[in-house]
């Protein structure tokens, strides 16, 4: 069952994806947060990545597809990786440059932050991105991170020397955002 | 360029785990020897593990320090894939820590960075129970990059994570 939210839903990916995949990363404003990637992926790459992930009853991972629910077109892809269970894990988000601005890159990360909290009940969920996307840090605030560390001339693209910056937020931060949830996990060292 | 004034920086060779186990095992070291897994007590085999994975990891470099002939402890310079910001640690005995062998031990490492790569800046990650780290690293002229929270347990808490830096010009400033 997808994760549903108001303008978008986050589904599985389908074979289908590889073209959508393709182009994230061949675009360099949406292709990887702190490297400059070549532009010449394929959609036979990205369809033999989804052929080799196998059954896995214990992810560390998750990978969604972002579709938007009024067209079911494929916009985005969202997902977390290096899961602490129950404790931590991260997150990264690529987005279609014709889907932004219209509030689903928000709603896809409140949906999986939610997912995160909710049902994998993690402790905290950070995010890495650089100092030359504002986008980023600025749409990653607007769902609760702040911003934890900033590490200075770690990342280098389009020509310049950016910081590394880390986010985070902590599960209480979450839970204060929606009164109308309730935490019973918590704090498990109070 | 891996010899100071008393520490000697070498390959870490198989016949080392028995010198190194009782340093990595020490009850002091728990988490801040900086390998995985380092929870509970480790067995000959985990360390032999360990140092197996050392040996096949790309863009690192482990070593052990030595002074007097004696293995006093070991370091690392890692990266993942750029070599812009690599990763340092060093990690000295109990018993002879306060004895200058880390500061010499770290300077030697900085400089192999800044002389054989494109990097930027050299940087690691501390616990924030871990001051005498912290306190280390700040002597050697690292600045602290923020605090990452939440990021491990340590003593019945969560525990943060303080990411501190060396940049190139500092490094040259410091040392």
């Amino acid at each position: 069952m997808p994760i549903e939210g108001t303008l978008v839903r986050l589904r599985e990916e389908r074979e289908g994806d590889a073209e959508l995949l393709a182009a994230l990363r061949n675009d360099l404003d949406t292709q990887a947060w702190s490297k400059t990637l070549p532009p010449d992926y394929t959609v036979p790459m990205l369809r033999k990545r989804y052929e080799q992930r196998e059954f896995n009853y214990d992810p560390l991972e998750g990978r969604f597809i972002v579709e938007e629910r009024s067209t079911g077109n494929a916009i985005g892809h969202i997902g977390y990786n290096g899961l602490h269970r129950r404790h931590s894990v991260g997150i990264g988000i690529m987005f279609s440059k014709s889907a932004w601005g219209k509030g689903y890159a928000e709603e896809a990360n409140e949906l999986l932050v939610a997912f995160l909290f909710v049902e994998l009940g993690v402790q905290v969920v950070h995010l890495w991105t650089h100092s030359g996307n504002p986008r980023a840090i600025g749409l990653a605030e607007k769902v609760g991170f702040k911003v934890a560390a900033r590490m200075r001339n770690a990342i280098y693209k389009n020509g310049k020397l950016l910081d590394n910056v880390v986010m985070d937020q902590l599960r209480e931060e979450f839970f204060a955002r929606h009164p109308e949830l309730t935490d019973e996990l918590g704090n498990p060292f109070g | 360029m891996f010899q100071g004034p008393h520490v000697s920086l070498r390959a870490i060779e198989a016949d080392d785990i028995a010198d190194l186990h009782p340093i990595i095992t020490h009850k002091d070291m728990c988490g801040r020897r900086y390998i995985d897994d380092e929870d509970g007590p480790l067995s000959l085999r985990d360390v032999e593990r360990a140092l197996e994975k050392w040996r096949d990891a790309e863009n690192a470099l482990h070593l052990k320090v030595v002074v007097n002939e004696e293995l006093i402890g070991y370091a690392m310079v890692e990266y993942q894939w750029d070599p812009l910001t690599p990763f340092l640690a060093v990690v000295i005995a109990p018993v002879h820590q306060r004895a200058g062998y880390g500061t010499e031990t770290a300077r030697l490492l900085i400089d192999y960075v800044f002389r054989n790569l494109p990097a930027t800046a050299v940087h690691s990650w501390i616990a924030d129970w871990n001051t005498p780290a912290l306190a280390f690293t700040e002597s050697l002229g690292f600045t602290l990059a923020g605090r990452v929270r939440r990021d491990g347990i340590y003593d019945g808490r969560f525990s943060d994570s303080i990411p501190v830096e060396l940049l190139r010009e500092e490094a040259s400033r410091a040392h």
